[in-house]
């Protein structure tokens, strides 16, 4: 490129003499020059930053050289050249140019050669300056691409120290994790070890140290089996701990060797990524309970055999008892006995007696009413009652149920009557705990005519029958008319 | 001999054409300027003064009209110095200096052309 083709040049020259001469010498060189009449003028052309090389008059209407030559400097505009016209005397202006910031001088009149020259100097110059100017841009650019690099790996630096803040972090909770477990294991009081994936101890607490008298060191790296003994860890709890070691959990094993006994769990580990690494066992000795257990089997057993027999006793002893067990007074079996005594009396020309027969009243709606308890209740009450009730030499039963007998010994029925009444009265006055009780009494008196005590029974269970006919809580004798009607009334 | 005809023709590269353009354009701005002298004198305005002798100064300096350009120096330096006196004697000077100047360019131009 021809150098001076690259520069524009603006000419401020008031005198159209000195301008004419200095645009046609530019011309001639291969410049492209543009002219301005004064420093106004100038000013402005200059502050579109499109020319590199300005000459300027010093004395100008408008502004003056040095103010131009100041303001270019004090601006941010790209390099311009600057070249001061000054008259050939003026020695002074010369030096005052340079201190405005003019790079250099003319003398006028002008001399083409001198003009020259300091275009030549001035373009390369400005092209120095343009030169720099590049590199400060570009090196301004890359400052600034540096400065983004560097912010990035700040950015990135700050990320890693998050990254390893959380790594701390993670392995600080890491460490108490193991710590915990270490404790827990360790603290716990129940035999405790565990198991690689290839099924050899890889942790034994203290107590399971203590309990199979094998100290961490030596049981770490063996078989469980050979550590608690082919007895208490048969081949199947064996296969338990393997399959655990696999990722199966057990729990509720029973393991013993018939002298200890223990609960066994496994549960499997995993690693950090979820991968088994193994499992974890814990034994609960329950040879104490295992031991209770038995001496309870054991006391139960003796208790069956001793109620069994208690049982065939009572029954014995139910088979030669006399007295009814609810109500203290002679059972069935008893009257039977009785009535039969005093019958073979009275045939051997003995004393005539009376049989009276009892039945408390409506009693089956009683203990449907108020239970069985309060009926047993009621039982009692009317045995104790007919036995206060009846004179010393007088025999009462319980025949059956609600039922009772009483023998008048030494009595006819004229003698007996009274005495049934009596009862009936005794049993009426009763203070009423949940009701009145009343009894219906039937009479019987035995004679030559009757025959048989079973005839007697007869005879007065219809007299019974005929008292409840009757309306109840009364007294009936016998007659004939009334028959021995089987029939009866509660 | 006002015109150093030789400069001229040196600082134009003997251009005629130019040459003249040059001359012509001298003669009117050197007249223009002449009457703003004047003008100053009866204004009494030193400034004006100086500046247009300054101007015409440079003008006759760059064209060869050496002793015009030092009548203008003369009258420039005293108004510089602000001794109006002495610039309003110059100023008569100047002008016998302008008016032989001119005179010796029209002539040249004449046989130029």
């Amino acid at each position: 490129m021809d150098q001076a083709s690259s520069l524009r040049i603006l000419v401020a020259e008031d005198d159209p003499v000195s301008s004419r001469i200095l645009g046609r010498a530019l011309d001639k060189h291969g410049y492209e020059s543009k002219v301005v009449q004064d420093g106004i003028a100038a000013w402005e052309e200059v502050s579109t930053g499109s020319y590199q090389i300005l000459i300027t008059d010093w004395m100008m209407p408008g502004l003056e050289g040095p103010e131009i030559c100041r303001r270019i400097r004090n601006s941010e505009l790209p390099f311009c050249y600057i070249i001061v016209l000054t008259a050939k005397s003026a020695k002074e202006d010369k030096i005052n140019a340079i201190r405005a910031g003019a790079d250099d001088f003319l003398t006028k009149p002008l001399n083409e050669a001198d003009l020259v020259a300091r275009l030549l100097a001035g373009g390369r110059l400005v092209r120095l300056n343009h030169e720099l100017q590049r590199i400060n841009t570009e090196l301004a650019a890359q400052r600034a691409e540096l400065a983004t690099v560097n912010n990035r790996l700040i950015a990135q630096q700050e990320e890693l120290n998050i990254t390893l803040k959380r790594l701390e972090e993670a392995s600080r909770i890491a460490d108490i994790s193991r710590n915990r477990f270490s404790q827990l294991f360790e603290g716990l009081p129940l035999p405790c070890f565990t198991v690689g994936t290839d099924g050899l101890v890889y942790e034994w607490n203290e107590e399971a140290a203590t309990r199979f008298g094998v100290p961490p060191h030596l049981a770490i790296g063996r078989k469980p089996a050979e550590l608690l003994g082919n007895d208490l860890l048969g081949d199947d709890a064996v296969g338990c701990i393997e399959a655990a070691a696999q990722g199966m959990a057990f729990a509720q094993g029973d393991w013993n060797d018939g002298d200890q006994f223990f609960l066994a769990s496994g549960y499997p580990l995993f690693g950090s990524s979820g991968q088994v690494t193994g499992a974890i066992l814990s034994l609960v000795d329950v040879t104490a309970q295992r031991q209770a257990e038995a001496k309870l089997e054991e006391q139960l057993r003796t208790i069956n055999e001793l109620y069994e027999k208690l049982q065939s006793a009572n029954q014995r002893l139910a088979s030669i008892a006399s007295l009814d067990g609810l109500t203290g007074i002679p059972n069935h079996r008893t009257f039977h006995e009785r009535l039969a005594a005093v019958a073979e009396v009275f045939e051997q020309g003995g004393e005539p007696f009376v049989l009276a027969l009892a039945d408390v009243d409506h009693f089956k709606k009683f203990n449907d009413e108020f239970g069985h308890l309060a009926g047993d209740e009621v039982l009692k009450q009317v045995a104790e009652t007919l036995s206060n009730a009846t004179r010393g030499s007088d025999i009462v039963a319980r025949y059956g149920g609600e039922e009772f007998a009483v023998i008048f010994r030494n009595a006819t029925m004229d003698r007996a009557q009274p005495l049934a009444e009596r009862l009936r009265a005794a049993v009426e006055a009763l203070p009423p705990k949940y009701r009145q009780v009343t009894i219906s009494v039937g009479l019987s008196e035995f004679d030559s005519e009757t025959g048989t005590t079973t005839e007697l029974i007869r005879r007065a269970d219809a007299a019974l029958y005929a008292a409840k006919n009757a309306g109840r809580n009364c007294v009936r004798a016998w007659t004939p008319e009334l028959g021995t009607q089987q029939g009866k009334a509660a | 001999m006002y015109v150093d005809w030789g400069f001229l023709q040196e600082i134009t590269d003997a251009d005629a054409s130019f040459q003249r353009e040059l001359v012509q354009e001298f003669c009117g701005q050197a007249e223009m300027l002449g009457e703003r002298i004047k003008d100053a004198v009866v204004t009494k305005d030193a400034e004006a003064l100086q500046r247009a002798a300054h101007s015409l100064k440079g003008s006759a300096a760059s064209v060869g009209a050496i002793d015009l350009c030092e009548a203008a120096a003369n009258l420039d330096e005293s108004a510089r110095r602000a001794d109006f006196d002495g610039a309003v004697e110059r100023v008569a000077a100047l002008h016998d200096s302008l008016h032989g100047t001119l005179k010796e360019m029209k002539e040249w131009i004449k046989r130029a052309a």
